[in-house]
């Protein structure tokens, strides 16, 4: 009796192996992008790459674009099913991603993780349909396969762009707004996972607005993952509150950034500004750089 | 750091035929990676790097649920959220900055809820010639176009003179008390956003606050708070009143006897309608790293009904402030030196642990020491 149980198990194991083996494990490099004024993205698409540039160009395996609309007309958490589903579609069961995000996607995708980051997802198959919903394989799973993430011109913290009306009342704008961008979620609740952050200082034209350094829509405390708000600077800069540090460690005046938030790049040739241009260009162009060399 | 610096220096990685353009939908298949023509040892190393941070972090923190945490990862959080003290230029309405110094803005809370009110603060720091400043025009209204017709604006009166929470006359800093349900915004339920004017050197400048207002809350804590021990560690029973029946986020802090806060704990999922209880785990391998003494405090709980792909996307709950339920005293030998663990646990560390293996394997075959 013993020998026959430990035969089933034996099998049972050698069915598992089986099955896993015909579910390839693929990796993916989703790309959620931000603000999105002039134009509202294909939501649901992911392979309309227009807010980006070339969909020719490299941006690391198997790159899906994650179009969630990012129409002022649409709250952070009003257009947030298109950030899940397409978590859902690629990054469960055997498959796991790189993202790469700019901008509002910070909020967009930290927004998700925060929320839905814990709870039961049915695992499905990677083959979307037209609203970006892909099939279930009836299995579940918790939370979503995520490897790491990058963030360049990160929201999280918001824009004092939104704050001093430079940009029109909407319900993204409302989210934007530094006080409630830092309330939407809890920014430290990753799971773990790190998140890279791509702090960009080439502005000029909003430097009286933007606090600190600035890539002409956001400043260091939200790109640079800082948990209070602040003006912080490259290094050498004697006229702000402190020097945003690279890695996870606080600013050189004492101010956290949240958990999981490490500073991978600090613009301090101040060589890059927000704006991706159709070109891949901006801080998303180093975003990219990064995507090609490690999300494999 | 991964030195982003350098990347952006050296020009773009070599590019992989596996993270090139996919001019189709057939996804390129992880299979074990080889270094490739033109692949370096420095390229892999630096993916080396990545990888074991990746997994070493994980690691680390996984020791513990995602829900019961040190609350020194949640450097924003150890109080229910406020608002961040902000500083803003004195600029003119062209965006430049017509004065040197800045309005210095503060709120003593951003959720709003029922009768509530919040305390806005104002002052002027500038290096001008120190005349002092004046707010000229106040309004609080309504965030939501939709919404504006049904709410007007109405004007709020800032003042320093010692009276309904400005803490001193004549300190410079001006002081209203918003109350929504008071003034206007009964039935409104979203941002609400007060706007001002300050004058100063006979010039105008323009700041604004924002809080989030919910009128009527959909749910209450009971206060009560049932502690039981399990698999060493302390479950605190939070009850509540549940009126709309959804998904909650409820958050909670702990101090240990020596007044130490040291625990952020959270509960996230569903709850139907009725009293229930909310199980907020104090992890007994934070108890035990955090050295943390009993009898414990649990302080500062706040909830909201999560309102999913809805703006606005949330219905908060009155937060209970301070201290709110004090548990017994529990020995050090009540709690596990157990490792949280989980399936979600096991498959990252096996991924994570499999693409450190990749990298070393890169590292040797071009040569490298893992």
């Amino acid at each position: 009796m013993m020998m026959r149980r430990l035969s089933m198990i034996l099998l049972a194991g050698v069915v598992v192996a089986a099955v896993s083996s015909e579910a390839s494990a693929t990796n993916y490099s989703l790309w959620i992008h931000g603000r999105s004024p002039s134009f509202t993205t294909a939501k649901g698409n992911y392979t309309s790459w227009p807010y980006w540039g070339s969909s020719a160009t490299a941006g690391g395996v198997n790159k899906k674009a994650v179009n969630w609309g990012g129409e002022d007309a649409t709250s952070i958490s009003g257009n947030n099913a298109y950030i899940t589903r397409a978590l859902d579609c690629y990054c469960t069961g055997a498959n796991w991603c790189y993202i790469a995000v700019h901008s509002a996607g910070d909020l967009a995708l930290g927004y998700a993780l925060a929320n839905s980051g814990g709870s039961t997802r049915s695992v499905r198959n990677a083959s979307p349909a037209s609203d970006g919903t892909c099939g279930t394989t009836g299995a579940t799973q918790v939370g979503w396969n995520i490897k790491w993430v990058d963030i360049g011109g990160g929201a999280g913290g918001g824009s004092d762009l939104a704050d001093a009306a430079i940009w029109s009342s909407s319900p993204l704008v409302n989210n934007l707004k530094t006080t409630a961008a830092r309330a939407l979620y809890d920014h430290n609740q990753t799971r773990s996972k790190i998140l890279y952050m791509f702090a960009a200082a080439k502005g000029t034209a909003y430097s009286g607005i933007l606090p600190g350094q600035d890539d002409e829509v956001i400043a260091y405390h939200s790109s640079g993952g800082v948990a209070s708000w602040g003006s912080f600077c490259n290094p050498g800069d004697l006229f702000c509150d402190g020097t945003l540090t690279t890695g996870s460690g606080a600013t050189s005046n004492g101010k956290a950034k949240w958990t999981n938030h490490t500073v991978d790049f600090r613009d301090d040739g101040e060589a890059y500004n927000h704006f991706t241009n159709g070109t891949w260009s901006g801080i998303m162009s180093v975003v990219r750089l990064d995507m090609v060399a490690y999300a494999l | 750091m991964t030195s982003g610096v350098l990347d952006a220096a050296a020009g773009a990685p070599p590019a992989r035929t596996s993270g090139g353009p996919t001019a189709s939908d057939s996804p390129v298949v992880a299979t074990v990676v080889a270094p490739e023509a033109g692949e370096t040892l420095e390229l892999w190393q630096r993916r080396l790097a990545r990888a074991r941070a990746v997994l070493d972090t994980y690691v680390t923190q996984a020791q513990y649920p995602f829900d019961s945490r040190p609350i020194s990862e949640k450097p924003d959080l150890l109080l229910p959220y406020r608002g961040v003290p902000m500083q803003v230029p004195l600029r003119g309405a062209d965006g430049t900055v017509a004065l040197a110094g800045a309005l210095e803005l503060r709120q003593d809370r951003f959720n709003v809820v029922g009768d509530e009110g919040v305390h806005l603060f104002l002052s002027c720091a500038q290096a001008g010639n120190g005349e002092p400043c004046a707010v000229a025009m106040a309004e609080a209204r309504v965030a939501s176009a939709e919404q504006a017709a049904r709410f007007p604006g109405v004007p709020v009166a800032f003042a320093d003179n010692g009276l309904d929470g400005d803490a001193v006359a004549s300190d410079g800093i001006f002081t209203t008390h918003l109350v929504p349900a008071r003034q206007g915004f009964t039935g409104y339920h979203g941002y609400i956003e007060t706007g001002l004017q300050v004058r100063l050197e006979g010039k105008l400048f323009a700041a604004s606050f924002m809080i989030l207002y919910t009128p009527v809350p959909p749910a209450r804590f009971t206060g009560k708070v049932r502690e039981r021990l399990a698999a060493g560690s302390l479950d605190l029973m939070v009850e509540l009143d549940v009126h709309k029946p959804g998904h909650y986020l409820v958050h909670g802090r702990v101090d240990d006897a020596l007044g130490r806060s040291f625990a952020f704990l959270a509960f996230n999922d569903q709850l139907e309608a009725g009293l229930r209880e909310v199980p907020l785990q104090l992890f007994g391998k934070l108890v035990l790293d955090q050295n943390a003494q009993a009898p414990f405090t649990l302080r500062d709980i706040d909830g909201h009904l999560l309102l999913e792909d809805a703006d606005p996307d949330r219905e908060l709950m009155l937060t209970l402030a301070g201290a709110v339920h004090r548990t017994a005293a529990y020995p050090r030998s009540s709690f596990s030196e157990a490792v949280w663990d989980s399936e979600e646990k096991q498959r990252y560390v096996t991924e994570f642990s499999k693409d450190v293996a990749q990298a070393e394997a890169a590292v040797a075959r071009l040569g490298g020491r893992p």
